[in-house]
């Protein structure tokens, strides 16, 4: 399945990315909101991270190395506390970065 | 079942696991988790004899077990708790280079997951986890076993040590006495 780029325009891209995170974290879907931490309120460990980057690989159809996820996260947040920030927003604002690049 | 055990000069390792395999998910995991690794924490302190100021260490904890290694102070050392059947190929496809693969190929079933647990462990080590682990280590093994080391500092490495205790393999590095 590959996205269209439509949905970044539209918005709908978030609902996609709560469904994908829900898929890895076993979780219902309504607990995955656009704010929550995906570590602190929702369990993430590291290799759900990686499952999520191996999602989106599939839902935007492109290859993304799991290096790419490290250095976006790297220079977003620096040295904050990642068990506090990362978010599905996070995730979708990551997913739009690579529907826009090459 | 709680594991304890000395794993260098004053230095325990101690491992908690619930009495069956419960499929906790979400918050409740994370909670279960957390508690497991600090009453591994407080065995291992307890077993190690040090006080709480001339102490060291690393926890880790996966589904509702946690595992807690504990050491003189300034000791470098990191623990990581894999679950064996979570590590595929393609993880480890994702996270280690042509050379690490055949260094740890050779370790049939376990090899993908004692990967993960060693640049986890040694990501703990090496202090910044979040942003070290994967790409920043690299493993290599040596005559004494698996060592892993940062990139920017190749010659600093720690050694890594694992047990499989059921379906967890419980992986820890200690940086050279």
């Amino acid at each position: 399945m590959s996205v269209d780029p439509a949905l970044v325009e539209n918005g709908r891209l978030d609902p996609l990315v709560r469904r994908l995170v829900a898929e890895v974290l076993v979780v219902p879907v309504e607990q995955v909101t656009m704010s929550r931490a995906l570590i602190a309120d929702l369990g993430a460990e590291s290799i759900d991270f990686l499952d999520l980057v191996f999602q989106l690989e599939e839902a935007l159809g492109k290859r993304i190395p799991y290096t790419r996820w490290q250095s976006y996260v790297t220079e977003r947040f620096g040295t904050g506390d990642l068990s506090q920030v990362i978010t599905a927003e996070v995730v979708r604002d990551f997913a739009e970065c690579e529907m826009r690049s090459e | 079942m709680i594991l304890t055990r000395r794993v260098a000069n004053s230095t325990w390792l101690t491992v908690c696991r619930p009495p069956a395999v419960v499929r906790l998910h979400g918050l409740a995991r994370r909670q279960a988790d957390r508690g497991a690794a600090e009453r591994a924490w407080n065995l291992a302190a307890a077993a190690a004899g040090l006080s709480p100021q001339n102490a060291a260490g690393s926890r880790a904890h996966t589904e509702g077990s946690g595992a807690a290694l504990v050491g003189p102070a300034g000791t470098m050392m990191g623990v990581d708790l894999v679950p064996m059947e979570r590590v595929t190929p393609r993880h480890a496809q994702a996270m280690l280079d042509a050379q690490e693969w055949d260094a740890v190929e050779g370790m049939g079933g376990i090899g993908a997951a004692l990967a993960w647990g060693l640049k986890e462990a040694a990501a703990k080590a090496f202090g910044d986890p979040g942003r070290r682990f994967p790409a920043g280590l690299r493993i290599a093994s040596g005559t004494n076993g698996f060592t892993v080391a940062t990139q920017e500092e190749p010659s600093s490495c720690v050694l890594g040590r694992w047990e499989l205790i059921g379906s967890l393999l419980c992986v820890w590095v200690l940086g050279a006495p």
